[in-house]
């Protein structure tokens, strides 16, 4: 036995050296392979920015990781250009071949890798709506992440109607959802409000929040509608959409909803009143705040006072209130 | 077979039971870290960033007697990257300047608040807010623990989220973004906490860790290495077993309707921040909710570590009567079903190695020497025994470097990367043992009941220092 923990106390010693070799070998194999992809960044810059200003320039022959650094810049310069400098990008991608390369890592068996190619896609390159709403149904969540953040980022309309299902039913992050539609922009609402009037549930509540930010005054009606769903999720969402879009003529909707019978309705109700500027709910507001539990009133409280209500002789939340609007204002 | 034969027997089980699990922890890790690490590619945090729908959250700041480093902290929090927050910072009855220092540093008016109803709490003073930043408020209360004044804080939180952080922590810009991701992504996860590690001997300036670097004296450089085998191991293993018993008070973001249920924080108990974890594991598991604690290895929570040996001994006492409170506390859950893996693997495993594993390592010191000096010890089997023990503590240290160092690779240095390896490798002789003995003494002082939290003096963040003695 004696033996065996000798050998077995060598064999340790021996990993031990490894991973501190191991340790020191990776660091000075990361320094080598910085210094590397600096200096191929440092030499592909001119040539892409000349891309980008609109100059017929060729990548020529590049190694791995020239390509690499390419493909890092056209994806950070199309990220934020627009216009002639993101076509140009575009471009200069497809035919250095940054595309196709990412295009085969889309389909590649390693997801981190697949996650990695189709969230540059979204940067860079033709409309890839096919391939990414595709990718939307990945059985890894952040390549459907990335997905529905390319399709957003490429302002795909094709996939309005799939991140918004992907959306409800929490297969996708719902921030990152809701990102994507708002940057595919108004034509995301149309396919919103179809899902309001008939998607489950959880869909409808993530379509009343989201046509809040995405939707016209055309859509309050809709809206106004949600307000009456069985599920106060659904009305909460609408309420707020409803105070965001900011009509005005809904402020008369929304003012029964200051007694329903879920107290966080109604303080979004309160909100979205103090919200859409209606002086004419000052009096139920003031009533709400100094009756309704903490919640409710403390909302009603707030939009009172930002409404510019007077009041004589003001309780707990309304004093909180007022003093909290001068020291803010 | 003689008694002695037993108690070798049973140590040998222990020790090979223990390592094995340390082993498979750093596997299980290494697994979980190289893939977060590969999913940094596809991060959509911009996305998060830009989005109406990531939920606001309230942070909550606890401080008692931190006028030497509560500027810098609140400072550092107010320059998060996170679509919506509110600071909370609660004065728990501090003896010093700390609420001269806040009001002076960011134009703090008084205001009359009504108290929502929630949790109960030790009195409230004043409450004051930021002129300067109306997303800061500070509520100045009666003398009640931390615990009392996070659940203060939480029941003036308006938001669905709480992230709790330690008045000594500085918050990396990002870090509450990717803290949340977790949350974000998926709506089930009540919790998530991140990783914590050692300022001391960073520079920091205006609340920002602007140098990476390793302190210069060996007790803190110790507690690195300690840290770094505790988040970049323990934690992100048990995370990955779905079993994640503590998230650090330092810096933890929970969902405040589940928090609120279970009655918030526990006032007497020095380990609240695993209580509340274990609490609510344990009820939303009663309750066959489905629900995920999560761990996220990147977001950094910056904190001074203990420079001397007195102020050390007394953090580690501490820890211990923790652990120990709210294992006793909860003892239920080893013979509950509905709890699954934490009755089973988690609970057990911190009972046998955390609480009972000083008491095996003091036999192991008291007995062998009597045992070798009866003569009925193979001292040459003792040799050996004691020699495959260090390097195999050796290794899971080294490795917790190398999984620092093959991942996130915070110290630019490479003879930083150097002395972290170096003292990996002898954080065996000496540091450990110390620790043991404190973890003893705080056996014994949870046997004796003892409830409170110690002095623990702070030298703040100053400006443009360079934090190392």
């Amino acid at each position: 036995m004696t033996t065996q923990l000798i050998a077995l106390s060598i064999a340790l010693g021996v990993v031990n050296i490894v991973i501190a070799g191991a340790v020191v070998l990776n660091r000075l194999v990361a320094r080598y392979s910085d210094r590397r992809y600096r200096r191929a960044v440092e030499q592909v810059r001119p040539i892409v920015l000349s891309a980008i200003a609109g100059d017929a320039v060729s990548l020529g022959v590049r190694s791995r990781i020239e390509l690499l650094a390419t493909g890092d810049l056209l994806a950070k310069y199309g990220r934020n250009l627009s216009g002639d400098g993101r076509v140009h990008v575009n471009e200069l991608a497809e035919r250095s071949g940054v595309i196709d390369a990412l295009v085969r890592g889309s389909q590649s068996r390693r997801s981190w890798k697949r996650a990695a190619c189709v969230y540059r896609l979204g940067d860079l390159g033709r409309n890839q709506a096919e391939l990414l709403i595709v990718r939307l149904s990945d059985s890894d969540r952040r390549v459907r992440n990335a997905a529905a953040r390319s399709l957003g980022k490429q302002r795909c309309t094709e996939g309005v109607r799939p991140i918004a299902y992907a959306f409800g039913r929490g297969t996708i992050a719902r921030a990152v959802g809701a990102q994507a539609l708002i940057d595919i922009g108004p034509p995301a609402a149309d396919a919103l409000a179809r899902l309001l009037s008939s998607g489950p549930v959880l869909v409808q509540a993530g379509a009343a929040e989201l046509l809040g930010r995405l939707g016209t005054v055309s859509h309050s009606s809709l809206l106004a509608e949600a307000m009456d769903h069985h599920d106060p999720e659904v009305r909460v969402a609408a309420v707020r959409a409803l105070g965001r879009i900011g009509a005005r003529s809904a402020a008369a909707r929304i003012l029964p909803v200051l007694g329903d019978p879920v107290p966080f309705v109604r303080s979004a109700a309160a909100t979205a009143l103090g919200a859409l500027g209606s002086r004419d709910a000052i009096d139920a507001l003031t009533v709400m705040a100094e009756s309704d539990e903490y919640l409710p009133a403390r909302a009603a409280a707030e939009s009172a006072v930002l409404l510019g209500g007077r009041f004589p002789d003001p309780g707990p939340h309304l004093r909180e209130a007022i003093r909290m609007s001068e020291v803010t204002a | 077979m003689s008694l002695v034969e037993i108690s070798g027997v049973v140590v040998l089980v222990y020790f090979v039971v223990l390592n094995l699990s340390y082993a498979s922890f750093t596997v299980v890790a290494w697994r979980s870290l190289v893939a977060h690490r590969r999913s940094q590619d596809s991060l959509t945090s911009d996305e998060v960033f830009r989005s109406p729908l990531t939920p606001p959250v309230s942070i909550l700041l606890p401080a008692f007697n931190e006028a030497a480093g509560v500027v810098e902290s609140v400072r550092s929090l107010l320059q998060l990257r996170y679509p919506e927050f509110e600071m909370i910072v609660v004065d728990d009855g501090s003896t010093d300047d700390t609420l001269k220092a806040l009001t002076e540093a960011f134009n703090l008016v008084e205001v009359e608040k009504v108290t929502p109803p929630g949790l109960s709490f030790a009195p409230i003073r004043r409450v004051l807010v930021s002129a300067k930043h109306p997303e800061l408020s500070v509520i100045s209360k009666q003398n009640g623990g931390k615990a009392d004044a996070l659940n203060c804080g939480l029941t003036f939180g308006r938001f669905p989220y709480v992230c709790a952080v330690d008045a000594d922590a500085i918050l990396e810009p990002d870090a509450l973004l990717r803290v949340m991701s977790p949350i974000i992504d998926d709506r089930s996860v009540v919790a998530a906490g991140g990783i914590v590690r050692i300022a001391n001997g960073c520079e920091v300036d205006h609340g920002n860790v602007t140098r990476v670097g390793l302190p210069r004296s060996p007790l803190p450089t110790m507690q690195v290495v300690e840290y770094l085998r505790a988040f970049l191991v323990g934690r992100v293993g048990w995370g990955e077993l779905r079993a994640l018993l503590i998230i650090s008070g330092a810096f933890g973001v929970f969902k405040r309707s589940v928090v609120m249920s279970v009655g918030g924080y526990s006032t007497d108990t020095v380990g609240e921040d695993m209580e509340l974890v274990v609490r609510m594991h344990r009820q939303l598991r009663r309750s066959g909710t489905a629900y995920r604690v999560a761990f996220v290895p990147d977001p950094v929570a910056w904190t001074e570590a203990p420079e001397t040996l007195a102020v050390l001994g007394r953090q580690r006492r501490r820890w211990q009567r923790g652990l120990m409170e709210t294992l006793w506390r909860h003892r239920g859950i080893v013979v509950d079903r509905r709890q699954g893996i934490l009755a089973w693997l988690a609970v057990p495993y911190y009972v046998l190695f955390e609480v009972l594993g000083p008491l095996v390592e003091l036999f192991g010191y008291v007995v062998v020497p009597i045992a070798g000096a009866w003569g009925v010890l193979d001292i040459e089997f003792v040799i050996a025994f004691f020699a495959v023990s260090v390097v195999w503590g050796v290794m899971l240290s080294v490795s917790a470097v190398a999984l620092e160092e093959l991942t996130f690779r915070r110290y630019p240095l490479r003879r930083e990367v150097l002395r972290l390896a170096w003292y990996a490798l002898i954080d065996n002789f000496g540091y450990r043992q110390l620790t043991t003995w404190w973890r003893l003494h705080g056996i014994v002082e949870f046997l004796r009941g003892r409830k409170d939290w110690g002095v623990m003096p702070r030298r703040g963040f100053g400006s443009r220092e360079v934090r190392s003695s």
